[in-house]
């Protein structure tokens, strides 16, 4: 089952009038919206607003939703229409086109002309971010770090990587779970103590 | 693996989300975890956490825009809402979904038989006449050899229709000359063409 069949399969739930699988909807891709907006509104507060309206506007839209286009394309356009909106409505020039930003959609690619919306403080804790990603795959066991490497950073699936590192794939499975909780645990002191210095 | 412990102990756990994540479930598999997933806080938390160390380990720039409480402020939001219900497809059998294109191809076929074959069946006098010899020699040969009598009679008819058009050929011939060209021909002025 692929990552877009996960979600067709939340949206189905929230279609039969499951809340709480719009939850996992919102935890799954909040950061990625909120880095959407966050190139077109610059207040951090503003961001989490819309950001709210974007999803909040996505619920009551859910209906409607076909899955023709991927859960997130249909988020990131409502997302950007909400912002456009937003700016709109503060007497504040909106994009004219996002055109370029379209493909982005699926990916995490930033363009370099959008870089330039990065403040000092996001910068800084997107190099700490990466810091804790680094030092805990840094002290995660060898077999742990060639796993999750394998499996995120190579795109492998857990056939391929029990292959190459000539084990089962239930120990694939285990290995890459637990190097995941190992950076989670390095990862969340930095994003809980940076709460206030956001973008 | 995963499906084996689901199975047989019905319990979910983190590894089991983790699996999910990857894509490593299969649609049952799935399904169930999901189901605990919507019903379980602890797994709602613990997929969040997952989905984080996703984003932190594909874009630090992504990961760094993590808003603690972001969720229960739009779960907040949403509690006031009411439940979005979509409008369910009605559960139709297989062979009935199935079963409406095919009445519609076969409904076309019989349309065009309809119109096409009583056609095709009554060709044109000449070519029915020539259609029926070829066809009945092969049956029988005493069919063949009258079909062929009847052919040779045809052709002598023929001839003496022929004959009778003589008369008409030479006065044409007569009043032509037999030249290439008609006598009408000496009553054009010249230099038309040169206008």
């Amino acid at each position: 089952m692929t990552d877009r069949d996960i979600d067709q399969q939340l949206v189905e739930r929230v279609q039969r009038g499951d809340k709480g699988a719009f939850d996992l909807l919102v935890s799954k891709y909040q950061r990625k919206i909120f880095r959407l907006l966050s190139r077109l509104i610059r207040d951090h507060a503003e961001v989490e607003d819309v950001a709210q309206e974007a999803f909040i506007k996505a619920y009551r839209a859910l209906p409607n939703f076909r899955g023709d286009s991927a859960f997130y394309t249909w988020l990131y356009r409502i997302a950007i229409n909400t912002a456009k909106n937003h700016l709109v409505s503060q007497g504040r020039r909106a994009p004219t086109s996002t055109e370029a930003d379209i493909e982005e959609a699926e990916t995490f690619d930033d363009g370099d002309h959008l870089r330039d919306l990065n403040t000092p403080e996001s910068m800084l804790l997107s190099k700490q971010v990466g810091e804790a990603v680094n030092r805990a795959i840094d002290q995660l066991p060898e077999d742990l770090r060639t796993a999750i490497v394998l499996r995120e950073i190579e795109g492998l699936s857990y056939e391929e990587i029990a292959e190459s590192m000539s084990c089962p794939i239930g120990t694939v499975r285990s290995r890459i779970f637990r190097a995941r909780e190992a950076i989670a645990q390095e990862l969340k002191p930095v994003l809980d103590t940076a709460k206030d210095k956001r973008w | 693996m995963a499906a084996r412990h689901i199975a047989t102990d019905g319990k979910v756990d983190t590894e089991h989300l983790s699996s999910l994540i990857d894509g490593e479930l299969d649609p049952h598999e799935a399904a169930a975890v999901l189901d605990a997933l919507c019903r379980d806080a602890e797994l709602q938390r613990r997929w969040s956490d997952l989905q984080l160390v996703g984003d932190a380990l594909r874009s630090t720039e992504v990961a760094a825009c993590h808003v603690d409480g972001f969720c229960d402020r739009v779960r907040k939001s949403l509690a006031d809402e009411p439940t979005v219900l979509a409008p369910r497809q009605l559960a139709r059998p297989a062979w009935r979904r199935y079963s409406w294109p095919g009445l519609a191809v076969a409904a076309s076929v019989a349309a065009i038989a309809f119109v096409a074959v009583p056609l095709m069946r009554s060709p044109a006098p000449d070519a029915m006449a020539q259609k029926q010899i070829p066809a009945a020699a092969p049956v029988v040969a005493s069919t063949a050899v009258l079909a062929s009598s009847q052919a040779e009679a045809k052709a002598a008819a023929a001839i003496a229709n022929a004959r009778a058009l003589d008369p008409y050929f030479a006065a044409h011939r007569e009043l032509t000359g037999g030249s290439p060209l008609p006598r009408a021909a000496a009553y054009l002025r010249p230099g038309v063409g040169e206008r």
